[in-house]
């Protein structure tokens, strides 16, 4: 065990989740069934992503397998299995985007983060991610931070606009 | 949609955006099926197609119109039927000629720069890093100067001169 | 019977049931549609659309497998359309896989293959594909190569039927995958390694480790026979290349087969395995001749039975031997030595569940595995249905998925009782009491059946006694409310067709009593109560007579008359002869030499510091084993036996089946019953066979299995409830309880040199705590732990297992220390252990093992 690299690397990223919490989440679904997608939303909604704790209570309560919980919300894309960042950047890498080069954009972020795309930064502040098009071709290279189409196209800037917005607020 | 008006891309946006987002992916034909069409396209789009191609996008999508087992994979393969017959002319024109007339498919693209727009500041060039562009900067006085111009074989298509171009002199052809 | 449709399948008529999947009703026909995701013991998905036919009146192709027949309907399975779609399909997923047929073990038995080969496809017309996963390797049982995964899903839904549900399709579209809950790998899952994905597996995704690149299909001999482990007794099929083992399957391909049954036979091809005779010179075993080791054993046994009688000589053997080889044993003892000193490991295993219940219910304890599958009510007592006995398991699983009510009494929890409508936990220990409860509640609750009992003699006095039990006592000596008895005694009378199962070794002889009480009271006498059994031939040894008291066909000692006496030719002992544990209190004084076959007493008897010490008084000491057991390190001679594997003959299941058992392998010396009848002969009493084919003729005259029972009422068994374990006390505070495990095996002989070791904690030499009891004790997993009892100690590590309740411990039957701490103390009239519960002390520390 000693040699598995991965492993002790995401006992650090892991985060501790109050099982009851979770078990409140589904109060409301006692008794009824088809409700699977519903109560992994409320999690979602919750914790940010899905803890593995979560599934493992989903399972118990609703009496299903690991196995078929995990299939289930493995099989949508909006559900994710580690945490997310606070700050969500999502770069456009549709053909109108990329001829705007949109993939320097990407590569400027990146380097900037320390991270490749799809994954979230070590203190949990930016979760990068491509899209495939977000509708705007007009406004190509698109980069959407938290849910709003950036009008900042530097990376530098990007980042750096974020970490003073989540300061001012800290103080 | 990001194609901005070519066919064979839309189609291609299309399937991709199925495969992510509709498949289920449990019923072999369909996933197979329309994955392996995602390829053929791609292929196409890149200006590396074959007039076989096209009899094989027929081929797949009718099979899979025979053995799919919902609506959403027939549905998806009667879609690329009614593209093929439609814009028959527009796939002829990307296999054969190596063209897209709506400029949408990046990579049988060439960035050509206009030289009645060009004003030799060399920007362009600066920027490149894959050498394609050659020319000589305008200096006051002196008229020997050889414009500027892109090699397309160099060129990747990265757009960082595009990014540069104050004058809007580079264009996509 | 339901209606019958007539139908037309490639022009022929067949008439067939309604309701029948037109993939069916083609086999029938003798027509075999190609199907990958099909699977005729699995429901249908109907998923990877190789099995589409043409309909004739119906729009576009039809997947058979999902479509169910209609009277009149006209099928055609193989038109140029037909073809045409199952070429595309079948040319898509090999794009999708890439494999090399050349070095795939499947190659020759590969549904792909062989289809694509059918359809005449050299290659696939699309561009190929490689998923690119990883290759699982990472234990030593099944190898899971993905991306040669055809996402039929056969596997997943195995694994829900009859596995530990634990694989599911993740992701989707063109990433779709089978895969644990968060990829993990198997044995980090909670997988029970019954393999059952492998063996349903078309193509080369899931192989067997053992058999990669160890031989080719086509190469492989196949051999049906029994498993050697538990006393489900289930067909096991080896297939063996150039006597090698390469892989054990069940008979088809569906057949349950647990991890014991499917991997762990491997013990069979161990380096520790005694291939030559050993003899005893000065102090150290040395190998010698068989002809020598032979001649040593009978001037020995002779020497002895001259100088203090033939009483002076025990034998004692495990039951895991075949029916021939138990018969000769106890006929060598009987007529050969003539001594009645004969007992077995079936005196340990709860004999009287296979002897008394038969006799109080008949028929009644004749239950077959369909019958359990068929069920709609299962009271289990005492039971870890999936690790002591997985086949029962199993089908009680099925059972479930069919909508069988499940009712468990066990204080701590199992597989099983997670799944179950109702468990009951009671105090551990008051069984009896929780049983007896259930009876009064059926009388309360008018639940009985009035005809029936106003036929038993003994009713009257059996409702007194249970008159006499007040509910509060059982309320106060099982912790447990009567509101749950009364709800278990609710789902079990109103079943219809209800199964109580229990432990053979598990449950006292007073509990199974009223577990009989509890079938007759409501007037179940066919196929109502399974005793679950450990060893492979319990039955068959009992029945074959090597139980002290009874003569083959289980008939007691004093009932036999001079039967024997005319068949064997030879005075017999009158002697009732001693058990077991009596020929232990003897040793060194009455008796002087023993024959061990295939068992190990000194680490299997109870209090095994006071047995060791007396086999060490013995005179001379023979033992026939296949490893070098703590018994056979002390003995004089040892002589090889030879396992399940290697031997020819038969078992008698808990089914009450006779299985015949066939050698996948030549033995490494000789087989047992050649060893017994030699050392006969060299006594002078001559055991001419053949072979073990005239073993079974002679049995076959004498033995009726099951034995006939000429009566036809029923009488109750009255039982007056008791706790019969060792009380925990203030010096001794823990309870502890020793059981099985899913993948150790009831002394760990077999086990231990097997692959499966490495799946149990420490190869099984651990206790189990309850996670508050290790708090208080501030004991963590692995830790190094003390545990005594008045016997002994021993240290061990500690595991947690939240399955038990507070103040009870758990040791696994497979610990190499399990003897040390146990009760010696016998029923009087069983002359078996008394005690299931040891009462021990723990303390933290000690140098662990």
């Amino acid at each position: 065990m000693s040699n598995c690299v991965c492993g002790t690397k995401k006992e650090e990223k892991k985060i501790q989740i109050d099982v009851d919490d979770v078990h409140k989440l589904l109060k409301k679904y006692e008794g009824k069934t088809g409700v699977l997608v519903h109560a992994l939303q409320d999690v979602q909604e919750e914790f940010g992503f899905l803890p593995e704790e979560s599934l493992e209570v989903i399972a118990d309560e609703f009496d299903l397998s690991l196995a078929h919980v995990y299939g289930v919300a493995s099989f949508y894309a909006h559900f994710y299995f580690t945490p997310r960042g606070k700050n969500i950047i999502k770069v456009c890498t549709g053909t109108a985007c990329y001829v705007r080069g949109s993939k320097l954009i990407l590569e400027g972020l990146e380097e900037e983060l320390g991270i490749k795309a799809g994954e979230t930064t070590d203190d949990l502040e930016f979760t990068l991610e491509t899209v495939s098009c977000v509708g705007c071709c007009a406004l190509a290279p698109v980069v959407v931070v938290n849910e709003n189409v950036s009008k900042e196209r530097n990376p530098k800037k990007i980042i750096s606009a974020l970490k003073n917005k989540g300061e001012e607020n800290d103080e | 949609m990001s194609a901005n008006g070519c066919s064979v891309m839309i189609t291609l946006e299309f399937l991709k955006g199925f495969t992510k987002d509709k498949m289920c992916g449990k019923c072999l034909p369909c996933m197979l099926g329309t994955e392996r069409m995602v390829d053929v396209l791609e292929r196409i789009t890149k200006g590396e197609g074959e007039e076989e191609d096209v009899v094989l996008l027929e081929e797949i999508s009718s099979h899979i119109i025979d053995t799919a087992r919902c609506k959403l994979g027939k549905d998806a393969a009667v879609f690329i039927k009614d593209s093929l017959s439609s814009y028959k002319g527009e796939y002829e024109e990307h296999i054969k000629e190596k063209h897209c007339a709506q400029k949408s498919c990046e990579d049988i693209l060439n960035y050509w720069i206009n030289p009645e727009k060009c004003t030799s500041c060399g920007a362009c060039k600066v920027v490149c890093s894959e050498d394609a562009i050659v020319g000589d900067k305008m200096i006051p006085y002196l008229s020997d100067n050889k414009p500027y111009y892109i090699k397309s074989k160099k060129c990747t298509n990265c757009g960082k001169c595009l990014a540069v171009c104050e004058v809007d002199a580079i264009e996509i052809v | 019977m339901s209606d019958q449709v007539t139908v037309t399948i490639n022009g022929k008529e067949i008439k067939v049931p309604e309701g029948t999947l037109i993939i069916q009703a083609a086999k029938m026909a003798g027509i075999d549609i190609p199907h990958l995701c099909y699977c005729e013991c699995l429901p249908s998905t109907g998923s990877c659309r190789v099995c589409l036919v043409e309909v004739e009146g119906g729009k576009g192709l039809v997947a058979s497998c999902a479509q169910k027949v209609k009277n009149g309907m006209v099928v055609d399975t193989d038109t140029e359309k037909v073809r045409e779609a199952r070429r595309f399909v079948l040319e898509l997923i090999l794009s999708n896989h890439p494999g090399d047929c050349m070095s795939c073990d499947k190659n020759g038995a590969c549904d792909l293959q062989k289809y694509a080969y059918e359809l005449g496809i050299e290659k696939t017309s699309f561009s190929m594909k490689d998923p690119g996963y990883d290759v699982d390797r990472s234990n030593p049982f099944i190898e899971r190569n993905y991306n040669l995964c055809i996402l039929c899903g056969r596997c997943v839904r195995i694994c829900k039927q009859q596995g530990a549900d634990i694989i599911d399709f993740v992701k989707r579209g063109m990433v779709t995958k089978v895969a644990t809950p968060m990829d993990r790998p198997l044995q980090e899952s909670g997988c029970d390694f019954c393999g059952s994905c492998l063996a349903v597996c078309p193509v080369g995704a899931l192989v067997e480790v053992d058999r990669r690149f160890c031989g080719r299909e086509w190469e492989m001999k196949e051999t049906k026979t029994v498993c050697s482990y538990c006393g489900c007794g289930c067909e096991l099929v080896f297939s063996t290349v150039d006597g090698q083992i390469m892989r054990a399957t069940g008979e088809v391909s569906c057949d349950y087969i647990c991890s014991k049954g499917r991997f762990g036979w491997d013990f069979v091809e161990s380096s520790e395995r005694i291939t030559k005779p050993l003899i005893k010179k000065d102090g150290v075993l040395t190998e010698s001749t068989y002809e020598e080791a032979i001649k040593v054993v009978a001037e020995r046994l002779i020497d002895i039975k001259k100088k203090h009688g033939a009483n002076s000589i025990g034998g004692f053997m495990g039951a895991g031997n075949t029916n021939e080889v138990a018969y000769l044993f106890q006929k060598f003892l009987r007529a050969g030595i003539g001594t009645n000193n004969i007992d077995s490991s079936a005196r340990f295993l709860g004999f009287p569940a296979l002897i008394d219940l038969y006799e109080a219910l008949r028929d009644g304890a004749v239950v077959s595995m369909k019958d359990v599958e068929e069920a709609d009510v299962l009271l289990l007592v005492n039971a870890d249905l999936t690790a002591s006995y997985p086949r029962v398991g199993a089908s009680v699983k099925k059972a479930i998925l069919n909508g069988a009510k499940v009712v468990v009494i066990d204080s701590k929890k199992t597989e099983i009782s997670e799944l179950a409508d109702l468990h009951i936990e009671p105090q551990v220990d008051s069984e009896e009491f929780v049983l007896s409860g259930i009876l009064k509640e059926l009388l309360e609750e008018n639940l009985h059946d009035e005809k029936f009992t106003k036929k038993c003699k003994n009713f009257d006095e059996f409702k007194k006694s249970l008159d006499g039990l007040k509910v509060e006592t059982i309320e106060k000596e099982t912790k447990t409310s009567k509101d749950f008895l009364k709800e278990a005694a609710k789902l079990y009378g109103e079943g219809k067709k209800t199964i109580i199962l229990f432990g053979a070794e598990t449950v006292s002889s007073q509990s199974m009593g009223l577990i009989a009480d509890i079938a007759l009271l409501t007037g179940r006498t066919k196929a109502s109560v399974l005793p679950c059994l450990l060893s492979s031939n319990l039955r068959g040894t009992i029945y074959m007579g090597a139980l002290a008291g009874f003569y083959p066909g289980a008939r007691r000692a004093n009932e036999i008359g001079n039967d024997f006496k005319k068949i064997w030719e030879r005075d017999l002992p009158d002697e009732m002869g001693l058990s077991a544990m009596e020929m232990v209190e003897n040793m060194g004084s009455s008796v002087l030499g023993m024959y061990i076959v295939g068992a190990d007493p000194v680490a299997q008897f109870p209090n095994s510091s006071k047995v060791a010490k007396a086999f060490s008084s013995l005179d001379f000491l023979v033992v026939q084993d296949v490893f070098l057991t703590e018994t056979a390190k002390m003995a004089d001679v040892v002589l090889p036996g030879a396992t399940l594997a290697e031997s020819n003959g038969t078992v008698v299941n808990l089914e009450y089946q006779t299985k015949e058992v066939k050698a996948a392998l030549e033995p490494l010396a000789k087989p047992d019953w050649e060893t017994i009848a030699d050392l006969s002969e060299r006594m002078d009493y001559t055991m001419e066979y053949s072979s073990e084919k005239e073993i079974a003729k002679e049995i076959k005259s004498l033995v009726p299995i099951p034995k006939k029972i000429e009566k036809n009422t029923y009488d109750f068994i009255v039982v007056k409830p008791k706790k019969s374990g060792e009380e925990p006390d203030g010096k001794y505070p823990y309870a502890l309880i020793v059981g099985e495990t899913s993948f150790g095996f009831y002394d760990g002989q077999r086990t231990r040199n097997s692959k499966l070791s490495i799946l149990e904690l420490n190869k099984g030499n651990y206790a189990g705590f309850n996670p508050e009891d290790a708090e208080s004790l501030s004991l963590k997993e692995g830790d190094a732990v003390l545990i005594s009892s008045r016997r002994g100690k021993i240290t061990t590590s500690v595991k947690m297992l939240g399955s038990l309740p507070k103040g009870l411990l758990f040791m696994p039957s497979c610990h190499e220390e399990r003897g040390v701490l146990a009760s010696d103390n016998v029923d009087s009239k069983l002359k078996s252990p008394q005690h299931r519960l040891i009462a021990v002390s723990v303390s933290k520390g000690g140098a662990s093992k």
